[in-house]
């Protein structure tokens, strides 16, 4: 089954220091996790303050991974491909005393990469990635997509 | 549920937040030059850190976004190893609304782009992602 997915990058505000890359990369989000995904923006369970369709909690941290996706750069604070299976990578919101991490694919081809939201694992426990980590990466490797306008 | 993507409240927070957001961008892209400085001199992180006047956990966090450069740790690094940042001011093309729009499949983090930018810009051809094996290679269908 093709998952559907959609390009995010108009969520992100327009800065002048988002250097353009001599490589096109674009960001997706897997529709199937999008109230998912505008929930842990938001930080829903863990924001005292939350209110439904505000993501502005973990923006700044979003903001700073996609300089550095789109930058077609990789930095193990932020952003890095998982050992265990290198098509995947993590997003990783290391901030606010938390170890959230959204999992991506990535997809080359010759015109570009593309970055895919796929699955969120909330507050992981381990430094290495136990049978729970492993699970997610396996099943986000698996994915196939078509692209949803 | 109705926690679908709002525009309306992207756009209000984003205002909100615009001057932090473009401060986290502009440390970033310096991180950037300096990640490839260290990396083409063999200077750990470490050393780094020790140059600019903090801790390698701070470091770490600047290079991370949670924290800002400030011209004292610049400054800190530029006596450490002898070296001059060049600094350029660029206005961002006027009219790049229009350009933007041109551009038959807009890349997104083409918000605002200089001029040169788009003379070097490759469209990114969204076909050739319609059909993706687990390999991560993207085939046509």
């Amino acid at each position: 089954m093709l998952e559907e997915i959609v390009c995010i990058d108009d969520l992100l505000p327009t800065l002048n220091h988002f250097k353009c890359p001599n490589y096109s990369v674009k960001l997706y989000l897997r529709t199937a996790i999008q109230d998912e995904f505008v929930e842990f923006l938001g930080g829903f369970g863990i924001n005292s303050s939350y209110k439904e369709g505000d993501i502005s909690f973990r923006m700044s941290k979003l903001i700073a991974i996609a300089i550095v996706i789109y930058q077609n750069r990789y930095r193990d604070e932020l952003y890095r491909k998982e050992m265990a299976n290198p098509v995947v990578t993590a997003m990783k919101f290391m901030d606010k005393g938390r170890n959230d991490r959204l999992y991506c694919r990535e997809l080359i081809s010759s015109s570009g990469k593309a970055v895919v939201i796929c699955e969120i694992h909330s507050n992981k426990q381990n430094q290495k990635n136990k049978h729970k980590e492993i699970s997610i990466i396996d099943k986000v490797a698996e994915y196939e997509f078509k692209i949803f306008s | 549920m109705s926690s679908k993507f709002s525009l309306d409240n992207l756009q209000q927070f984003s205002e909100k937040d615009l001057r932090k957001y473009e401060a986290i961008a502009l440390s970033m892209s310096i991180s950037f030059e300096l990640e490839d400085y260290i990396k083409e001199k063999g200077i750990s992180k470490q050393e780094l850190a020790e140059a600019a006047g903090v801790s390698a956990s701070y470091l770490s966090q600047v290079f991370s976004g949670s924290k800002l450069f400030n011209l004292s740790m610049l400054a800190g690094i530029s006596q450490k190893y002898g070296i001059r940042y060049k600094m350029e001011i660029e206005e961002t093309a006027e009219d790049y609304q229009a350009i933007y729009d041109s551009i038959p499949f807009n890349p997104a983090h083409f918000k605002k782009p200089m001029m040169d930018d788009v003379n070097s810009f490759q469209p990114f051809d969204s076909n050739s992602l319609c059909c993706v094996r687990k390999t991560g290679e993207a085939s046509g269908c």
